[in-house]
Formats: structure tokens, sequence, C-alpha cells
């Protein structure tokens, strides 16, 4: 037989749900023999009145919550809360976000806009290669050794033509 | 909820995890749907401000999809999101310095409140009065009792749920919530005296 020292602590328990029958039926009979406890338990169900209320029934849910948090997970945001707290005020994220239909706009502008500056790079690097496909940067059949003594032929030219004018110069002086 | 339903839900919630860790953004999109409503539900009992409860549940939701990888299905889906959000919301208010009870000692090792008897609210009360005053009240009572009496009143969550949500004994969940209904039927009674006249 249950007393009220073995009954009161299990009250609670009773209430939640969280008793083996084993437990709640000598509950149960000792509720019918004893005032007292009936007294605690109807205490403790009048409690449980005030969380009664239905707490999901009025949640706004912002449209496109899911849809907004989905494509920032899979973008690479983290969150705020754990890397920088409260750095960005709480309006931030709402402040940034677009609206679908100029998102879209964006989005295939910038798009357009890449496919241009691929065509008109490939253009451009079209125009400058030489049309030829002998692209060899060195006569054909020269050695070194020929290549340089074509280069000193032309450095002593350059130079005797600049000995002659500079004497043409001297001689219009005098 | 029936354990066939129950076992529908985890499936469901197994595949889209899967999909989503496969690169499936609408497998993401379709989980956050599942859940933001009682999210939004349960960050609302911590905080009024709906810019910042959306916030704290967006912060959630991306949160679990940078941990999805360990999600090790253990535990429902629920209960793994359910615990990102208790303790994002609890660093928020911790860090914003919005807990009244922030510098106080551990209120387990405070002396027991004496329980006193409160009333039901009376039948006339407007639903949304009664929202409000359980609401202030909550908000009176430290994080730890706060958020086991939420867990178990409005998510109905039970004694196991509670306890592998917050990685504490059920004899600790047990405890608080005796000690968290405590307060808050004294709190009750100190702010809105005229409730104890009934």
């Amino acid at each position: 037989m249950m007393n009220c020292k073995e009954c009161l602590p299990l009250v609670a328990g009773y209430l939640d749900e969280e008793l083996s029958e084993l437990q709640a039926a000598p509950l149960r009979q000792h509720f019918l023999d004893c005032r007292s406890c009936r007294c605690a338990l109807a205490a403790e169900k009048s409690l449980r009145r005030w969380f009664s209320f239905e707490n999901s029934l009025d949640v706004v849910v912002p449209e496109g919550f899911a849809r907004r948090v989905a494509r920032r997970a899979f973008a690479g945001d983290t969150g705020s809360s754990d890397e920088i707290p409260f750095l960005v005020p709480a309006a931030s994220p709402r402040a940034a976000a677009v609206e679908p239909g100029v998102r879209d706009f964006l989005l295939h502008a910038t798009a357009a806009a890449a496919v241009l500056l691929l065509v008109f790079s490939a253009w451009m690097r079209s125009t400058q290669l030489p049309a030829s496909d002998n692209l060899s940067a060195t006569e054909q059949g020269a050695t070194l050794e020929q290549l340089l003594e074509r280069a000193d032929e032309l450095n002593a030219a350059d130079a005797r033509r600049q000995d002659a004018q500079a004497d043409e110069d001297e001689d219009k002086d005098n | 909820m029936g354990i066939l339903k129950m076992n529908t839900a985890r499936k469901e919630d197994a595949n889209l995890v899967r999909n989503t860790l496969e690169g499936d953004s609408d497998a993401f999109q379709a989980l956050v749907e599942r859940y933001e409503v009682r999210l939004f539900a349960m960050v609302r009992h911590y905080t009024r401000n709906t810019m910042e409860i959306e916030d704290i549940v967006q912060d959630t939701f991306l949160k679990a999809y940078r941990r999805l990888d360990s999600f090790d299905h253990r535990s429902s889906f629920y209960t793994w999101i359910y615990r990102i959000a208790t303790n994002t919301v609890l660093d928020v208010l911790k860090r914003r310095g919005r807990s009244p009870v922030q510098a106080a000692p551990d209120p387990e090792l405070l002396a027991e409140v004496a329980p006193c008897d409160v009333p039901s609210p009376s039948r006339d009360i407007e639903a949304s009065e009664l929202r409000e005053i359980t609401h202030e009240v909550l908000t009176h009572l430290p994080d730890i009792f706060r958020t086991t009496l939420i867990m178990r009143e409005f998510d109905e969550m039970t004694y196991q749920e509670i306890a592998d949500t917050l990685g504490i004994s059920i004899g600790t969940v047990e405890s608080r919530l005796f000690r968290a209904r405590a307060r808050f039927k004294d709190k009750l009674l100190s702010l809105y005296p005229e409730f104890g006249d009934q």
C-alpha cells in the first residue's frame, strides 16, 4: 500500500505519462484513498493549464524562408552566431536579400555578360596571332654564328651611317 | 504520434539527409520546411523579437547543414536539430546579456523553492493573454529551468528526449522539472498576485 511520502514525488511523472503501469496503478489507488494527494494532483493539473495554449497555431514563417536558407547553406553561408556573433545588425540578412524576379534577372544578365566577354576575348586573340602557320622565330637554315655575323654587319653599317652624319654636320658648322 | 508514423517520418528524414549530403539542395529545403514551424514556435519562447527569431532559426539550419555529416541517426532529426536550436538560442541570449540570471549562481544549488498552489487560468482569460502571461513568467526563469519546461510543456518531449537533448540524466530532468514548475508558480504569483485570489 502506497503512502503520501511515496506518492507525492511521482505526481509530476504521472501527469507527464512517464510512469510504468507498475508504478501508476498503486498511485491511482492512493489518489482514490487520499484526499490530500488528490489535491496535490489537482494543483499539478492546474499548473499545466498555463501551458495549454496551442503553441504553433499562430506561428508565421516568412515566405520563402526554407528556399532562402537552403540557398544560403549551399552557397557556403555558415550562419552568423558562431563566427561573427553580432557584428552584423539583425536586419542585414533580409536587407541583403533580393526579390526572386530581380535576382533571376541579375543572374541571367551576369551569365550573358560572361559569355559575351568570352567570345570577345577569343576574337581579340585570333586577330593578334600571325596569319602564317610558320611561327619559327629564326630564319630557316641560318645557324647562330651566321645570325651573329649578320647582326654585326648591321651594327657596323649603322655605325658608319652615324659617323657620316656626324662628319656632315661638322662640315656645315665650319 | 504512432510508432509507425514516427518510423516513416524518420525514414523520410534519413532520405532527405542523405540526398542533401549528395548535393541536393531541394532535399535540404524540404528538411527545413518540415521543421521550420516547430523551431519558430520553440524559439519564440525565448525572444519576442520576430527578426531575432528568424535569425536564430536560420542560424540553426545553417549550422545543421554544416554538421549534417555528423548526424548519426541515433536520435531523430528533430531531436538533433532541436539541440542545435537550443544551444543557438541560449548562446544568443547569453552573448546579448539578455538573460536576467546570467550572474546568478547555479540555480540547482540554490535552496529549493517552496511550491505554492496556483489556480488554473480563469476560463474567461483570452488565449492570447494566457500566452503573454506564460511567456512573461518564463522569461524570468533561469535558462536551465526555462529550457526544460519548454521542452516538456510545449514540445511535449519525453524525459528521455529531454535528457538526450541536453545531455543530462533522467533524474536531473525530473529534478529540473520539479524546480522549474515550483519557480513558475512562485513567479506567476509574484508578478500576477490576482491569480492567487481566485
